[in-house]
């Protein structure tokens, strides 16, 4: 589903921020991707949804050099990623119902499909009683959950996840993590960048380690640590 | 509940279009209120600049029309020789007849000449009991096409003067182009100053509109790279913008017009006062004609601008 091929970035600040990187992740894979700050995790997230573009080396999805895309296909791409941010990008000055509806809507679905699949995606976070709420009168966890259900509300291809769980006390991690695991049940490509150690351990999945740019450990049923520098 | 789904790549674009129109209307109508000082400077200037260009368009209209009557009314007279024959001077007046520039050539006998002049002065006709000798000469009236360039009829009435002064049987050729000259001169000069003017007007109604929509376009940036990160096409986060350029052009067209019709049709009287050689008039029909042109240059300007203005921003 996810392929790079030494794929290189160095930001304009001369920060390398991927080295080198080789990768293939299956459709329907569960990853972590852990690392100190800095290491490029969200980089890599950004090569995938082409938000950025590699100096050298190839990345492809489904198949597809994404580089070779034309602009206006872009959108197309995005649309069968869902991506949940670091910073949640919620818009606050519409609903939690409106933020959801918001991904469907620049897809041109009409309102009875839009209002059924929302209310499955905040359903599916546990968050259809406050639909109408706005994000900021919601718990950063809710924020969070209400990112999620943006993010899978088009049944996407593949699920990328920014610290997912950043600044959440355990108990609602853990009710983060059982959603992402509910939608890669369903045939999703997950991709987790965390630095949440307690979660990476206990549910023992792929985990990759990138260290300064670099691909440092590679691991099926992974558990928590950077690997050999 | 998520199912996989296929990687799609296809265009659709149209119709995504095409079915968010209501969303994309609603949107731009929102904007129109957040924008408040923005929307209303920009209304404003196209207001105003649609509103002179309107009156120019009116007064334009008048002049042309003054002019082409001015021109359709210039004669060239030439008086013959009383001693001339009837066939030499129908020779003249087959001459005359066959070259391009002539339109008509009427002929007037010194005594039908003389009637109109006594008709002409009325009262006065016991000056003629002085006159034992009808003094009027033989003339020929000889009307000319039409010309589109200005000073092309001019031309026309000097080259027919010179070829036909050195005829022995002609006294004298006379012509009035002065005033055409002079009518001509002052409504080019008119529109040239005119439309200096509309031009800047034009050219500051694009800049403040511009403006207008990429301060909407900046306020709501978080707004269009979200949309941009969940697969909005380009399409998608203009129309709300460009619709809001045009409507900000649709409703200046449509006070300038509502102000224009006042003007035009009730002030048309002061106007005729004060230039009373226009003979200004006011219909409905061409009224209408002329509201058409300007609401379309309002929703050019209001257009465009927007359009440019949410171009430099769609780059994430």
């Amino acid at each position: 589903m996810i392929e790079m091929h030494h794929v290189t970035k160095i930001y304009s600040n001369g920060v390398k921020a991927l080295d080198n990187i080789n990768i293939e992740i299956k459709k329907s894979e569960f990853v972590f991707l852990v690392g100190p700050t800095g290491a490029g995790k969200t980089t890599f997230l950004r090569m995938i949804l082409r938000e950025d573009s590699p100096n050298e080396g190839q990345v492809i999805i489904d198949g597809r050099n994404i580089e070779k895309l034309h602009a206006s296909k872009i959108p197309y791409l995005r649309r069968n990623i869902g991506v949940v941010f670091q910073d949640f990008k919620l818009l606050k000055t519409s609903s939690v119902f409106d933020n959801v509806a918001f991904a469907l809507r620049v897809m041109g679905f009409s309102g009875s499909i839009i209002k059924k699949q929302v209310l499955r995606a905040l359903d599916l976070v546990g968050l259809a009683h406050k639909k109408n709420m706005f994000p900021l009168e919601l718990s950063g966890g809710e924020q969070q959950r209400v990112c999620i259900a943006r993010s899978l509300v088009n049944n996407p291809a593949i699920l990328l996840t920014d610290e997912p769980t950043g600044n959440l006390d355990p108990d609602i991690s853990w009710e983060i993590m059982k959603v992402l695991m509910e939608i890669n049940n369903h045939g999703t490509t997950v991709l987790v960048a965390t630095h949440d150690k307690n979660i990476v351990n206990r549910l023992r999945k792929r985990v990759i380690a990138l260290v300064d740019g670099r691909i440092t450990k590679d691991e099926n049923r992974g558990t928590y640590d950077y690997g050999e520098h | 509940m998520v199912e996989l789904l296929k990687m799609k790549t296809g265009e659709h674009t149209i119709m995504e279009n095409i079915r968010n129109f209501g969303y994309f209307i609603k949107e731009s109508f929102s904007n129109l209120r957040k924008g408040s000082v923005m929307t209303v400077a920009a209304i404003t200037i196209i207001a105003i600049t649609i509103f002179l260009v309107g009156l120019f368009l009116i007064f334009e209209k008048h002049l042309h029309i003054f002019s082409v009557k001015l021109k359709s009314n210039i004669k060239v007279n030439f008086y013959l020789k009383p001693e001339i024959t009837d066939q030499l001077r129908e020779d003249i007046v087959e001459s005359l007849k066959n070259r391009d520039t002539v339109d008509s050539v009427l002929y007037i006998s010194p005594e039908t000449a003389f009637k109109e002049l006594q008709n002409d002065l009325g009262m006065d006709k016991q000056i003629f009991d002085f006159i034992d000798e009808n003094p009027l000469p033989p003339t020929l009236e000889v009307k000319l096409k039409e010309t589109s360039g200005s000073g092309e009829l001019e031309k026309n009435i000097k080259s027919l003067i010179e070829y036909y002064k050195s005829n022995e049987f002609i006294q004298d050729i006379d012509y009035a182009t002065g005033i055409l000259n002079r009518v001509e001169k002052v409504s080019e000069m008119l529109r040239e100053i005119a439309l200096m003017m509309i031009m800047l007007l034009v050219a500051a109604a694009f800049l403040i509109v511009f403006n207008a929509i990429k301060i909407t376009v900046v306020a709501r940036s978080e707004e269009i790279e979200i949309m941009k990160l969940v697969g909005a096409t380009n399409w998608f986060i203009r129309w709300p913008f460009i619709i809001e350029g045009f409507l900000q052009g649709l409703f200046g067209a449509f006070f300038s017009c509502v102000v224009l019709y006042f003007v035009y049709k009730y002030g048309i009287k002061e106007f005729n006062y004060v230039l009373p050689f226009l003979q200004m008039s006011f219909t409905l029909k061409s009224f209408l004609i002329l509201s058409v042109r300007l609401f379309s240059l309002g929703m050019i300007i209001g257009t465009i601008s927007s359009y440019l203005a949410i171009r430099k921003f769609l780059k994430i």
